[in-house]
């Protein structure tokens, strides 16, 4: 199987991923607004903004890592970082015994926070990297065929 | 084809541009739902406090707590998990864990008094325990139910000035 197969392959993934995860979001930015505040990391002054536009730029890279050759790495960059931050949030709250939804797939809802989600983000950002990285990832490959 | 749209550009630049039309459509989008669209700003930190006192419960701040505490009359109840009362409460509270508030309330029961001024409280003002027990509590037909929005975090901040 050609390699670029499996790079392809992680960019649709991705991209599913940051579509669905941030379609109910869009349609509910009160309820992940309420997400946020339980969360307790943000001032008040930045919960809605942040509801407000960070679904959308989720939605944004999302449609970019499928459909563009030319955004794809920066996509990919940019869902490496929002992962991170977004594991830094959930990992901090988990540490200080806060019992609260993830809000990661939904705008609120009842999927609490855990090492899961942790776990499961780290393996988005392994994929991301592979994207942002094609081209030594590529040659890496191609050496082992 | 080497127009300027062709040109790679910087990773960096791309990626700030990405999120710039990510920030741009959700405020665009945010702007033409007025159905659904969100404000810019909400007091998130007072939300907990405005709903307690438009439902009729008194709110009270870590000083007059402190006041009525251990004065044998009034009693505090604190909402959170028996785990976290463990690790430090309010001096005078009975635990009554929201969480298990069926199990729990029949026990505490025996402890009070129906006129008794109660004040129930949790660990701080994100957290919502605290205004359920209180309408718990006003079901139960106890009619003299406060709550003590800042809870264990306000608490210990006027223990340490």
């Amino acid at each position: 199987m050609n390699p670029a197969y499996i790079i392809a392959a992680c960019r649709v993934l991705l991209g599913l991923v940051f579509l669905i995860a941030s379609s109910h979001k869009i349609l509910f930015p009160a309820a992940f607004a309420q997400s946020l505040y339980y969360y307790q990391i943000l001032p008040d002054a930045l919960i809605n903004p942040v509801a407000i536009t960070l679904p959308w730029i989720e939605a944004v890279a999302g449609v970019m890592i499928i459909a563009s050759s030319r955004f794809k790495d920066s996509a990919a960059l940019l869902m490496f970082l929002m992962l991170a931050v977004f594991n830094v949030a959930v990992a901090f709250n988990i540490i200080r015994g806060l019992d609260i939804a993830c809000g990661c797939f939904s705008a609120g809802g009842e999927d609490t926070i855990g090492w899961g989600n942790v776990l499961r983000n780290g393996g988005y950002m392994f994929l991301a990297a592979l994207i942002l990285f094609e081209e030594r990832v590529l040659i890496r490959l191609n050496g082992l065929r | 084809m080497t127009n300027r749209f062709s040109k790679p550009g910087n990773l960096f630049t791309r990626t700030l541009f990405l999120v710039l039309v990510g920030m741009l459509t959700g405020a665009l989008f945010n702007a033409l739902r007025p159905a659904h669209g969100i404000p810019w700003y909400e007091a998130w930190s007072q939300s907990l406090m405005v709903k307690a006192q438009q439902e009729g419960f008194p709110v009270l701040a870590a000083g007059e707590v402190r006041e009525v505490a251990e004065d044998g009359w009034h009693q505090l109840l604190d909402a959170r998990a028996l785990s976290e009362y463990d690790e430090g409460h309010v001096p005078g509270a009975l635990s009554l864990p929201f969480k298990e508030v069926a199990e729990v309330f029949p026990e505490v029961q025996l402890m009070l008094v129906p006129e008794q001024p109660l004040i129930t409280y949790c660990s701080g003002n994100a957290c919502e325990d605290a205004l359920s027990l209180a309408r718990f509590l006003r079901d139960q037909g106890y009619t003299n139910v406060a709550v003590f929005i800042g809870g264990m975090e306000a608490w210990r901040e006027e223990k340490t000035p």
